[in-house]
């Protein structure tokens, strides 16, 4: 059956608003902590971030084939539950960015779509080991996988380059910086945008406009991949400043320590088809280089809240995900429905970006002037999570 | 009986091999930065002699040459995953 295409053009709508703010979200993961220690301006960093985002998204497209593959059902996945599943996503990416909160667009996606699944279908279209072997074990080992290599690598840093002046070490540093972030930035490109591009590939397998072995189509390679670089340039700078400042102070040694381990992390784990958290690799990278640097500290108050956030994820985005589909299925009409609850989830972005502009604005001019990078905040608790 | 149960879920010995690549990146990467930050600084505060400059210009080089050969085994592992 040939799902309707106003149907399918809003799916494919809503899956490319996903990806923009996984990009901005995300943008932090390759880059705060090159703006923090000032190795790049602000405004180029994101921009060098937006095109290798964008770059990446080309490289490959071997996991693109499946959404939430060994972790429901696909063969129940229905364009409705898509939709659903991405309404929950972006409504919590949305929330955790407001509040400055740095967490993953694949777990806010995974379980967006594991709501709207058991909403539609019940429990017995999730597959539980799958959430157990893919997103919950991940999610304990990848903080503290890179963050042990961090850590080495900060102590390493710091002990090869006790005798350099500073001036030195923090020039030779921060160039090798610009090449680790980029590295994490193109491989944020080419994991996250497959994930989108994958959503928009089932959605148009399920609607019958294409078949399912049919290669996926160059425009939803584009477009997938401009999505995520206009994200990634429009620059998340509340989750920069969070990650750049807020968890430790970043001095170049550290910074270069902590995006070495993290692409090495990324990279490593991609190769070995064991699919990790960027954002929870990158954190991890922060804090173990936080901890390297003798002397260094971490604000255990804003782990304490990144981790509430990381935990939340999968349960909160799964509930909006479940209410975005009640909402589509109080309709006779599908596509009734998903224009109304487009509406509503539409409205309710617009309330979070204007909230967000109000009371906290943040930018390129201000992301790392709150804290100075070389004094750490006599009360950075209280920073934890600007609202 | 809970390492068997463990590995019903986790691939260890991939785990064990991400952990290699990430400790063995963490020894490499600070060395290879190091090298390029002390040759520069002794390319700086060399003698006219050309056997300094030539040892700070080769530390340069090596140094370069390792984050390079990084770079590329990452974007080899990114295309070929």
């Amino acid at each position: 059956m040939n799902t309707s295409l106003t149907l399918i053009v809003i799916v494919v709508g809503t899956a490319l608003f996903f990806d923009y703010t996984n990009g901005f979200h995300d943008t932090a993961n390759a880059m705060a902590t090159t703006i923090a220690t000032r190795a790049l301006k602000p405004r180029l960093a994101v921009t060098l971030a937006a095109i290798l985002n964008f770059a990446g998204a080309f490289i490959s497209v071997s996991v693109a084939a499946t959404i939430a593959s060994g972790i429901v059902e696909q063969n129940l996945v229905t364009v409705p539950i898509v939709f659903a599943g991405l309404v929950g996503a972006i409504t919590w990416n949305l929330t955790t960015w407001f509040f400055s909160i740095p967490s993953s667009s694949s777990h806010a996606l995974i379980g967006g779509v594991l709501g709207a699944m058991i909403a539609a279908v019940g429990t017995d279209a999730v597959i539980w080991s799958g959430i157990l072997a893919k997103v919950i074990i991940p999610a304990l080992l990848a903080p503290f996988i890179c963050g042990g290599a961090a850590y080495l690598a900060t102590r390493i840093s710091y002990g090869l380059t006790r005798r350099v002046p500073e001036e030195y070490e923090a020039r030779g540093f921060r160039l090798g910086q610009i090449g680790s972030s980029s590295l994490v930035a193109l491989a944020h490109g080419t994991n996250d945008a497959q994930k989108t591009m994958g959503v928009i590939t089932l959605t148009l397998i399920a609607g019958g406009r294409l078949g399912a072995d049919e290669a996926i189509p160059f425009w939803v390679k584009l477009s997938c991949a401009a999505a995520i670089g206009l994200g990634t340039f429009s620059g998340g700078w509340r989750v920069i400043r969070t990650l750049g400042t807020r968890v430790t102070v970043i001095q170049p040694p550290q910074g270069y320590s902590s995006e070495s381990s993290s692409s090495a992390t990324i990279l490593a784990s991609s190769y070995f088809g064991f699919s990790l958290s960027t954002t929870q690799v990158v954190s991890g990278g922060i804090m173990g280089a936080g901890l390297g640097r003798a002397g260094g500290t971490v604000h255990w108050k804003v782990v304490r809240n990144m981790a509430v956030a990381w935990i939340l994820t999968l349960p909160a985005a799964g509930l909006m995900g479940a209410l975005a589909h009640e909402g589509v299925a109080a309709f006779s009409s599908d596509t009734v429905g998903v224009i109304v609850v487009g509406i509503v989830a539409a409205i309710v972005a617009c309330v979070l970006f204007s909230l967000a502009r109000r009371t906290d604005p943040v930018n390129a001019a201000n992301v790392i002037e709150t804290t100075p990078p070389t004094a750490p905040p006599s009360a950075p608790a209280s920073a934890g999570v600007a609202a | 009986m809970i390492v068997a149960s463990f590995q019903d879920y986790v691939p260890l010995a991939d785990i064990t091999k991400i952990i290699a690549v990430c400790l063995t990146v963490a020894v490499v990467a600070p060395t290879a930065a190091a090298l390029v930050i002390t040759g520069f600084e002794a390319q700086a505060s060399a003698s006219e002699s050309v056997r300094s400059r030539v040892l700070a210009n080769t530390r340069i080089a090596l140094g370069v040459a390792i984050v390079v050969a990084m770079i590329t085994i990452g974007l080899y592992a990114l295309s070929n995953k």
